[in-house]
């Protein structure tokens, strides 16, 4: 009887001693690190097609941008724009519109995209707007499209 | 009886010994930058490496490891930089070390002044013994 009892005493000793141990084990770890952001770059605008102006019509203007970025960007919006004095043709007389452009095409990194403006020459346009090319200074709000 | 007695005090001598070595607090383990992550972009991700070193003797699981992320610029949001939680627990062994990749997540909407700058991180994380 006092044998099983010393064998039980011990075994009990080796359990409580094993419990404890497991329960005050664990850590706890910490450190510093960095991370950066990009800068980014602008896109430039440049014309594709557009043609065929006479006074009181509009047009399809495609331009061209481009994504100088390493991430996919979106354009937002291309403002409303008309063009400057050109010789003996009013300003104004051609205005551009980005009403009904479909901006849902993303630019790829360092990629291009043609985009479809509207151009309309007034009708009251004089006939020194014959034969010329207008130049519209656009400028377009592009986000990043990354993911 | 006495045989019995003999293993008694065996075991007594031999458990205090060895918890003491099981019982001793673990150290704290260290993380730290691998190589350097660059590119955040609104609505993009980064990959940040980190190297996690156990100084123990012992293996250590790793059941967390987050990261409180720091604002370079007051006119860059609080949370326009995030870094995802360490999503598996891992084990490093003993007196070695394990690289694991973090995600870093800018949100969308971060304004330019969001640019260019460099986000300081803070990591901390818990083990356990495996």
């Amino acid at each position: 009887m006092r044998k099983r009892t010393a064998v039980i005493a011990a075994v009990a000793v080796v359990a409580i001693g094993g419990g404890v141990a497991y329960a005050a084990w664990s850590s706890t770890g910490s450190g510093s690190g960095t991370v950066s952001s990009t800068t980014s770059q602008n896109s430039s605008i440049t014309p594709v097609s557009g043609s065929g102006l006479y006074p009181g019509v509009t047009v399809d203007a495609v331009v061209s941008i481009n994504n100088p970025n390493d991430y996919a960007v979106k354009v937002n919006s291309i403002a409303d724009s008309s063009s400057s004095v050109n010789g003996t043709c009013a300003a104004g007389t051609v205005t551009t519109t980005s009403a009904t452009t479909d901006f849902s095409p993303v630019i790829a990194a360092h990629g291009t995209q043609n985009y479809t403006l509207k151009a309309k020459m007034n009708a009251d346009a004089s006939d020194g707007c014959k034969s010329i090319t207008f130049t519209v200074p656009l400028n377009a709000q592009l986000v990043s499209a990354a993911s | 009886m006495r045989r019995a007695l003999i293993a008694l005090a065996t075991l007594l001598v031999l458990t205090p010994m060895s918890s003491a070595a099981d019982n001793s607090p673990a150290k704290a383990f260290t993380i730290a930058d691998v190589g350097t992550a660059t590119g955040l972009v609104p609505g993009g991700t980064v990959t940040r490496k980190v190297r996690v070193t156990n100084p123990n003797n012992q293996d250590i699981r790793v059941t967390s490891l987050t990261t409180a992320v720091g604002r370079p610029s007051t006119s860059c949001p609080a949370n326009a930089v995030t870094v995802d939680p360490l999503a598996v627990p891992f084990v490093i062994a003993k007196n070695a070390s394990a690289d694991v990749s973090l995600t870093v997540r800018m949100v969308a909407s971060a304004p330019n002044a969001c640019r260019n700058l460099t986000f300081p991180l803070t990591y901390s994380g818990t083990a356990i013994k495996p």
